[in-house]
């Protein structure tokens, strides 16, 4: 991987957020190559959605500094950072609940359109229709939902729900995808399943940052682990060494050992 | 009966219809009907790029109608504008208010931006009544000129006539028709779309949730506007009790029992409440209709909150899955 070559492609340095005299994080830094999948593990409360909302500009932070691509995002609202590459899916899985599938990936895929007054009096020329509908159905085959396209999305199963939130974000063009517990609720099947949709993401050259309970999924397809306790960073590194992080252990592992 | 399927088929016929219908009856009273029910429907269709495709209920909109209004009469009259050049003004003039009250109440939700709306409609009458040497006050404008279209000696085209300024409507009732049929099928119109739905999914996807909302507003108050425009050149005189918060609420009534968020919708609700208001003040006392009002919109928030056109659609899908 080409870990050494991009040393500032997602960079997070001494970041923090006060909420009133509760400190949710609390100077957390670490860096994320291009081309990684990194877990953010933790407790509940630990921070770890608070992290997230900092990064893409839900939250203001209350010190410290974002770095992507080179540039510092920081202080930028949450449509320009995504707009820079950056997309992010929510926890409580957030789709367009009344519209089919199709049409939620269409809605994803804003990205991909261009805007104006031209565009908007009239259909924009056909072949940039055509590259929308062809990058909308390259994302329903990713996901696997082609079979369900004309499915209204609230109807939809709870593992294909999550992926269809992982498939909005994809039409935004993410360079850097954070998921919000993609895992979370799903069968063995499901999870596995939803594990090989991430390493096909990732082999386009897209970079993840997962928060998840499921060790096993997590020690599983990430290539490196950062632990949050109380807003702080106790640990960081491959799964096999946070497996074994007497700390991590204690607060957040447990005495049961996983995979 | 695929015939009966056919989108296109509808609306030919109901442009068809809508042509012809003054031609068959011929009563005044009824162009004049059609007249008012047309400048309602352009307000409706207009109100319902913020109620429909944005989800925020405006209650201010029959102030933009008088900015326009006034605009369009005052630049006529006083500087001698043609009147598609004052309508334009009219226009313009409400969507820069529109701009200027949008901006900030837009980061507003829910009850919120209504309030702002609200107090805004009451804030604009206030102008109109109180700017007396702009607007003459209370005793409003008279004698607005008819509306004439001229270009160059090749057309001259003097709207005098009830059956002429109906067709004068109807085109614009066209363009606006046109605008917010691409309110569903543009760029902007997903980015709306995905803002009802979830507007925090909306800019995790990268999109500028608070330009397109006041965006949306813009075009809405411009369009609004000009409906004041052509209400001006119509009932020639204008007072600032045409433009307070009961048409306001009038036109969110009309948009509601017809069914937001479509097309048909605020035409049917217009149609439907313009007719049912004007008889009622030909047969009954004119109280009569502001309390039919008010049980059409109770009647409709309880059993059919989708309004005429959410029915109609439920009864259709129906058919399709059963």
């Amino acid at each position: 991987m080409s870990k050494f070559q991009d040393p500032n492609f997602f960079k997070v340095e001494t970041l923090t957020k006060n909420f009133g005299g509760f400190t949710a994080v609390s100077e957390l830094s670490f860096k994320l190559p291009r081309g990684e999948i990194m877990g953010l593990v933790g407790p509940n409360g630990a921070g770890k959605t608070t992290v997230f909302n900092l990064v893409t500009g839900f939250l203001k932070p209350s010190k410290g500094r974002i770095i992507f691509k080179d540039k510092e995002i920081t202080y930028l609202k949450p449509h320009e950072i995504a707009r820079e590459g950056l997309v992010r899916t929510f926890q409580l899985n957030k789709i367009f609940s009344s519209l089919s599938v199709e049409e939620n990936i269409r809605i994803g895929c804003y990205g991909y359109e261009k805007g104006g007054l031209m565009r908007f009096l009239f259909n924009p020329p056909k072949n940039e229709r055509d590259n929308i509908e062809e990058a909308a159905n390259k994302i329903l085959d990713l996901i696997g939902l082609k079979g369900l396209r004309k499915k209204i999305a609230a109807d939809l199963s709870y593992g294909d729900h999550k992926r269809l939130g992982i498939g909005i974000s994809l039409g935004a063009k993410p360079n850097l995808l954070l998921l919000d517990e993609p895992f979370a609720g799903m069968n063995p099947v499901e999870t596995q399943k939803c594990m090989d949709i991430l390493r096909r993401i990732v082999e386009q050259g897209i970079t993840i940052l997962l928060i998840d309970h499921d060790m096993r999924a997590v020690m599983g397809i990430c290539g490196s682990i950062l632990v949050l306790n109380f807003g702080k960073k106790i640990a960081e590194g491959r799964p096999e060494e946070i497996r074994e992080n007497p700390e991590v252990v204690t607060t957040y592992l447990g005495s049961i050992r996983v995979a | 009966m695929i015939l009966f399927r056919n989108k296109i088929f509808w609306v030919s016929l109901a442009i068809a219809l809508s042509i012809i219908l003054p031609l068959i009856i011929k009563k005044p009273y009824i162009h004049h009907m059609l007249v008012l029910i047309g400048i309602n429907i352009i307000v409706v269709l207009s109100l319902d790029m913020i109620l429909g495709h944005v989800g925020l209920v405006s209650l201010g909109h029959a102030g933009f109608m008088g900015i326009g209004g006034y605009t369009c009469a005052l630049l006529v009259m006083n500087w001698k504008f043609p009147f598609l050049l004052g309508l334009f003004g009219g226009m313009l003039t409400s969507s820069a208010f529109g701009l200027l009250i949008g901006y900030p109440s837009l980061r507003l939700k829910g009850h919120y931006f209504v309030i702002i709306t609200f107090i805004m409609g009451i804030v604009l009458t206030l102008f109109f009544t109180n700017l007396v040497s702009i607007t003459n006050g209370p005793m409003g404008l008279p004698n607005i000129p008819s509306a004439k279209i001229k270009v160059g000696d090749i057309l001259f085209i003097n709207f005098n006539t009830k059956i002429k300024y109906y067709y004068l409507i109807l085109t614009f009732i066209f363009i606006v028709i046109y605008i917010k049929h691409r309110f569903y099928y543009s760029r902007m119109g997903r980015g709306l779309l995905a803002i009802r739905e979830d507007e925090d999914l909306g800019k995790s996807i990268g999109i500028n949730t608070h330009l397109l909302k006041v965006i949306a507003f813009v075009i809405s108050t411009a369009f609004t506007g000009m409906a004041g425009g052509l209400f001006a050149h119509y009932v020639k005189s204008i007072a600032p009790d045409s433009f307070t918060f009961i048409p306001s609420f009038y036109f969110f009534v009309m948009n509601l029992v017809g069914g937001s968020g479509t097309i048909l919708g605020p035409i049917i609700g217009s149609s439907l409440l313009t007719t049912t208001d004007e008889l009622s003040q030909l047969y009954f006392q004119p109280a009569w209709a502001r309390i039919l009002f008010g049980v059409f919109l109770i009647v409709f928030i309880i059993y059919v909150p989708m309004g005429i056109m959410g029915l109609v659609k439920k009864l259709f899908s129906k058919e399709k899955y059963e």
